[in-house]
């Protein structure tokens, strides 16, 4: 049988639309994410509102990284391009690029809030991963395993907000042995780490060491879908934004104006 | 001709085997055994998760399903036994009566030559630790 060159390219299509059709369907509608295999808890959604006005009022306060890293062995690399953070400070303007200009927010104008990992409803981190490492809890956490992680850091290129910190160096190496919190594992070589609400302390039905250790009670935390949650009150009565919420992440980190 | 030539490759061949099988042929007319690891038993529990049998055949595979509850399903409730509560935990309940790690996981796995990755995160709570 003679093919002629247009009946050639219409079955090629057909055919590749039947092999390929059904994966990339599977691609755009996104419906696999909670790849743990954990049923969503219901109504639950964990999520924090960051006061920037009591965080610029405590000036250059670290006391919520200090709690976290020490809590959590977070080394302290000099070297920037290697250094781990799971929550930092930074201006409003880098985290938030166009909410103002020279004229509106001036009083915002050198605010540096706390950043930390968004918790995002829709994660980038979590489609790219190809190990499962990374994966949302029923409770919205965006959970790493670091049992898994295989350190291609297809997550750090996907996240837009640069939450993740790859371990280019065993990390206890930057670690004091007199300050290593004994109940709380380090990482090692090779893998990427983050900020996951203090999934160990909410499992224990304790706040993450950031809100705890706030004494301008900055960060408020709880259930977004509870009424009366702590982070429901913190939103109730401020106008908060969120960082990029037009990629459509769905970030579970609100900053209060 | 032929027939000294296969001697030779013989007599070489049986010259290699003895010189590349030196080391078993040499323990094995010492009369040299392997030593069976003697990993130290504990002070305070008597009693382990599960039977010592058990527990030698198949620990890893407790720590792999207690893994796998506490940080993939977030399932941090103890386990029961002998009316004793245990932490699903490696450093907080394995170390709490194995108290040294170096005299209890170390003989084993040294012997065996089987360096499972744990303690690259995990901290050693014995005196030793956090790590070397």
């Amino acid at each position: 049988m003679e093919l002629t060159r247009l009946e050639f390219l219409n079955k090629a299509w057909r055919t590749g639309l039947v092999i390929f059709g059904g994966a990339s369907f599977e691609l755009v509608s996104g419906t696999s994410l909670t790849a743990g295999g954990q049923p969503a808890a219901a109504g639950k959604r964990l999520a924090m509102a960051v006061d920037v006005r009591a965080c610029m009022k405590a000036g250059q306060c670290v006391k919520c990284i200090n709690a976290c890293h020490r809590g959590h062995n977070v080394p302290a690399i000099p070297d920037v391009k290697r250094a781990i953070t799971w929550i930092w400070r930074d201006d409003l303007e880098r985290a938030m690029p166009g909410v103002m200009d020279s004229y509106s927010g001036t009083a915002f104008h050198g605010a540096k809030p706390v950043l930390l990992c968004n918790q995002c409803g829709n994660p980038p981190c979590v489609r790219v991963c190809p190990t499962g490492a990374t994966w949302k809890r029923g409770d919205g956490i965006v959970m790493m395993d670091q049992h898994r992680c295989i350190g291609c850091r297809y997550c750090m290129a996907a996240c837009p907000y640069g939450s993740r910190s790859f371990n280019w160096n065993d990390p206890r190496r930057y670690l004091a042995k007199k300050l290593i919190n004994r109940d709380y594992p380090t990482r090692t070589k090779g893998t990427v780490e983050k900020c996951d609400f203090c999934a160990e302390r909410i499992d224990r039905g304790r706040e993450p060491l950031c809100a705890a250790a706030c004494t301008e009670k900055a960060i408020s935390f709880g259930n977004l879908h509870e009424d009366g949650s702590a982070v429901r009150k913190a939103l109730a009565d401020r106008i908060a934004l969120r960082r990029k919420p037009e990629l459509g992440t769905d970030p579970a980190v609100y900053y209060l104006l | 001709m032929s027939g000294s030539r296969i001697m030779k490759a013989a007599a070489a061949m049986a010259l290699a085997a003895a010189i590349l099988g030196a080391p078993f042929w040499w323990n094995a007319l010492r009369g040299m055994k392997q030593k069976a690891p003697e990993p130290e038993k504990p002070v305070v529990g008597k009693e382990c998760v599960l039977p010592a049998a058990d527990m030698r055949k198949n620990h890893m595979t407790l720590l792999f399903q207690w893994r796998d509850d506490v940080v993939r399903k977030g399932d941090r409730a103890p386990v029961t036994i002998g009316g004793r509560q245990y932490e699903k935990s490696l450093t907080g309940s394995c170390l709490k009566c194995h108290t040294k790690k170096e005299n209890f996981c170390d003989r084993c796995h040294n012997s065996l030559a089987s360096g499972p990755a744990c303690f690259d995160c995990h901290i050693d709570t014995s005196e030793r630790g956090p790590w070397n």
